[in-house]
């Protein structure tokens, strides 16, 4: 099969309308040298920073308050949501965790819902949400670089952070472009320092309100540990779930990461990641057999550190990597390579995505894998060159089962055939085909961006009923429909 | 395309109108139009995949009909006479009053005066007016817009009801576009090819088989019968595809067109002609889609209101099928088929052109042209729309001089 194709398809987004020209005759020289120098993509320019949406975000919260406690009707019905850093000034902070719900329709898209009237908050977070959604299907979609976008999106996946807290999903977008793309290239541990930093996963994980029981504030007994954080890195960002840890140390490590939180008006910069002694554990901590002495901050940078280059974090990330650019169930020859690349070069990213590049099997094995709605929209898109407004890129996830920054789990979403491939997700995807399909119209040669984007990777038949079809759109649909287009 | 985004901002306006797409629409004379510059109104409705003209309108009457069309010739009971020699199929029954009231006419034997069996080649060239490719892909009907908008580029007469604008009416002259709300099932024709396309797939195959059965959609795959338990069709909801998708968008353009400021030309586009499989053409798939065609013409009329006397309503596809059945008891692709006339303005109620006969098939196979249809379209636009003759063998149709207008088409 073309290599060329292959390496678009499979490492990337896709081929594009002109098909693999700008691949040229190596595609995994072309592969690598997209890790040399990543894009960065032209429409990241107009978005705002995560700090900047959560003060904004707070400062609306607080005007909500101060109306209320002017005895004034607050001027739409207010709604329950996380008061983001009021906690650590003590027993008068007026914000516990049990007032910090965080599950209101944030989201709630003010056209379907004939509740009330959204609030400043729900404008904001859906703005951002409509602005980041675009941006991103942007990136994958112009990027000359789409190697390092599937990266991108294969650590954001990996370390998922999900709107189904609905104040994280304008945040997702931000948290990928801070926490994850400047590190696809760097090292795993500073990912996840990064990522363990920044608030949309404080936030996610509710790590930036768990108060150690022995802490200046925990003390006074109302407020305490919260485990999800310290689960999740062992359980599913670091060592796996067979990585050889035990309940004792998912909560020495929640121990050693209370007080990172994050900045409000009383506290640390506004909107930053903000280590708070008040809500500190003291004391020892015993993670994975090795005592943490009572150090603050620093606990928690060692911790991290260790579980970061642990052996069974380069079997698990090994694994996902495999999993994601070969097969559901990747030859453990391959998934070896990788892990043994990952412990030798101390979590280097860059050596394990040029490792990945040089598995043979990540060539042998290509149209193993079903593409996600994220990535049949996206390759549907990079191949006709007919983008989507961002309330119908929304709208388009949706429908196809995969909400953009929607992930059900922290464990991201499914990464095999099964979860996506089923008669309902069939039929949602040919109806996706066919009005997109039509969207673009009839002025796009079918035959021609069969041929440019599949090249001989699809089936005479498949590309002769293709040709045969009654009318371009019916064309059109049939070839992203098409097995040979739906899988890569 | 310079027009697209006020393409855009026109369907957000109409998306709003909601799923009663056909009575939400007599609110929109707040689109503001100018004064159009000609009362009369053009819908031209595009069969695409190559109707088979003589299941359409069965010449019946014709010495070598049976002979030649075999198992496809009609029976008796299955055609509605319309003279000695040609019926309309039964399918098509929403229609036959017309008729009797003059108001149908029909051109047998007409094709696009190109020679390509692609649907997409052919497809283009019909609507871009021309016999082979060249210049800018840009529509007859969007050049015709020229004339009736009387050099205003900005005015909208022109109106696509679909997802898209069709290329016949693309090109300088803005248009007005109106597209169904909401996702839709999808078309039970492109369910029919992809479940042979997935035949070899072990994991889409049998997940797509499973799919199709669970919406009880078996039936419309394989043509047997698109009405539900009620009687009423299954497609009938706004936004669909299938038979019963032409009439809620026939009801739309009716309703748009019928608006004293609103557009004076449309095209729609109707799907699902290419049967070369089990054609159906008494009951089946071909039937199906030709009652959705009288069902949605019928329905037009009704809509347009007595702006139905003003109008002209062109059907036209852009080749036949096969005079003979193929091995699978459908057709390939032809040369002639037929093109209907119908509405108010229509001087109807009778056969116009000439009916080459089956006796000599072209290369062997075909149905011969008789008509042109630039001949017809030109017709409808000197005569109807008022557009001048030197204009038509030039801009509209280039190089098209040798191809005369048909005349007596409409009454004036």
């Amino acid at each position: 099969m073309n290599q060329a194709i292959i390496a678009a398809s499979r490492f990337g987004y896709g081929a594009g309308p002109d098909g693999t020209a700008a691949i040229g005759g190596d595609p995994r020289g072309w592969l690598k040298s997209q890790l040399a120098r990543p894009q960065i993509p032209a429409s990241f320019a107009a978005l705002q920073p995560s700090s900047a949406l959560v003060v904004t975000y707070q400062q609306l919260q607080q005007q909500r308050r101060e109306a209320k406690a002017d005895g004034g009707e607050a001027p739409q019905r207010p709604v329950r949501m996380a008061r983001i850093n009021q906690t650590p000034r003590g027993a008068d902070a007026r914000g516990g965790p049990d007032e910090m719900a965080m599950d209101a329709p944030v989201m709630a898209d003010p056209q379907k819902d004939k509740g009330p009237a959204p609030s400043p908050e729900q404008k904001l977070l859906r703005q951002a949400f409509l602005a980041e959604t675009g941006a991103k299907l942007d990136a994958v979609t112009l990027s000359q670089t789409p190697f390092a976008e599937r990266l991108v999106s294969f650590w954001a996946n990996h370390f998922t952070v999900s709107g189904i807290r609905p104040v994280v999903r304008p945040l997702a977008g931000s948290f990928e472009r801070e926490a994850i793309r400047p590190h696809i290239n760097g090292r795993f541990e500073d990912m996840v320092l990064a990522v363990v930093q920044h608030p949309a996963m404080g936030l996610y994980l509710d790590n930036w309100v768990s108060v150690g029981p022995e802490s200046r504030v925990g003390s006074r007994g109302k407020r305490g540990l919260n485990e999800n954080l310290g689960r999740e890195l062992l359980e599913l960002h670091t060592l796996g779930v067979d990585g050889g840890y035990s309940e004792q140390d998912v909560r020495a490590l929640a121990r050693i990461l209370t007080g990172w939180s994050i900045g409000g008006p009383r506290v640390g910069d506004p909107g930053h990641f903000v280590f708070v002694p008040q809500i500190h554990e003291p004391g020892p901590k015993v993670l994975l057999g090795q005592t943490y002495p009572e150090a603050g901050m620093a606990e928690g940078l060692l911790a991290i550190r260790a579980i970061a280059h642990h052996p069974s974090t380069a079997r698990h990330v090994a694994r996902q990597l495999a999993v994601h650019f070969i097969a559901d169930q990747p030859p453990q020859a391959a998934v070896d390579r990788l892990a043994q690349v990952f412990l030798q070069s101390g979590g280097d990213l860059h050596a394990v995505s040029l490792a990945l590049v040089d598995q043979p099997e990540a060539w042998s094995s290509y149209q193993q894998k079903i593409k996600s709605p994220f990535d049949l929209v996206a390759s549907a898109i990079r191949a006709t060159g007919r983008g989507l407004r961002p309330e119908q890129a929304v709208q388009t996830f949706d429908r196809l089962g995969q909400g953009l920054h929607m992930a059900p789990s922290p464990a991201g979403w499914p990464d095999d055939a099964a979860a996506w491939i089923g008669p309902e997700a069939v039929l949602r995807r040919v109806e996706w085909a066919q009005a997109y399909a039509d969207q673009v119209g009839d002025d796009v040669d079918p035959v021609q961006l069969t041929n440019a984007v599949l090249g001989d990777t699809i089936a005479p038949d498949q590309h002769q009923a293709i040709a045969r079809a009654e009318s371009r759109p019916t064309a059109l649909a049939m070839l992203f429909a098409s097995p040979a287009f739906q899988r890569r | 395309m310079n027009s697209h985004d006020l393409l855009i901002s026109r369907r957000q306006i109409l998306g709003t109108l909601g799923a009663g797409a056909g009575l939400a629409l007599l609110g929109l004379p707040r689109i503001a139009y100018a004064a159009a510059a000609t009362e009369n109104r053009l819908v031209v409705i595009i069969l695409r995949g190559a109707l088979d003209g003589l299941a359409a309108v069965p010449p019946y009457g014709d010495a070598r009909y049976a002979q030649r069309r075999n198992g496809l010739a009609l029976p008796s009971e299955a055609i509605l006479p319309l003279d000695h020699t040609f019926g309309l199929n039964a399918a098509l029954a929403s229609i036959q009053p017309m008729w009797g009231a003059g108001e149908l006419l029909i051109v047998p034997a007409t094709a696009g005066g190109y020679h390509t069996r692609s649907h997409f080649d052919a497809q283009d060239l019909l609507e871009m007016g021309l016999t082979e490719r060249r210049g800018a892909p840009t529509g007859w009907l969007n050049r015709a817009l020229v004339d009736v908008q009387g050099g205003d580029k900005q005015r909208r007469l022109g109106l696509a009801v679909g997802p898209s604008v069709p290329l016949m009416l693309r090109g300088g002259v803005a248009v007005a576009s109106w597209e169904p709300p909401n996702l839709k099932a999808a078309d039970p024709t492109l369910l029919a090819s992809l479940t042979q396309m997935y035949a070899g797939d072990k994991l889409f195959g049998p997940a797509l088989a499973d799919g199709i059965r669970a919406q009880s959609l078996d039936d419309e795959v394989l043509g047997a019968n698109s009405m539900g338990p009620d009687g009423k069709p299954r497609f009938a909801k706004a936004g669909g595809y299938g038979p019963g998708a032409f009439r809620p968008m026939a009801e739309a353009a009716g309703g748009l067109l019928a608006a004293a400021d609103g557009p004076r030309v449309a095209v729609i586009d109707m799907g699902g002609w290419d049967t070369h499989v089990g054609q159906g053409t008494v009951k089946g798939r071909l039937a199906d889609n030709l009652k959705g065609l009288g069902d949605g013409l019928a329905q037009l009329k009704t809509s347009l209101g007595p702006a139905w006397s003003r109008t002209v309503v062109l059907v036209m596809t852009e080749f036949g099928r096969t005079v003979a059945p193929n091995g699978t008891n459908g057709t390939d692709h032809g040369t002639a088929s037929v093109a209907l006339l119908l509405g108010g303005a229509v001087k109807g109620g009778r056969i116009a052109g000439d009916w080459p006969g089956l006796d000599q098939l072209e290369e062997n196979r075909d149905l011969r042209m008789a008509t042109d249809l630039r001949a017809v379209a030109k017709g409808v636009l000197r005569d109807h729309m008022g557009i001048a003759p030197a204009h038509l063998d030039t801009a509209v149709f280039p190089d098209s001089a040798a191809v005369r207008p048909m005349g007596g088409l409409v009454r004036v």
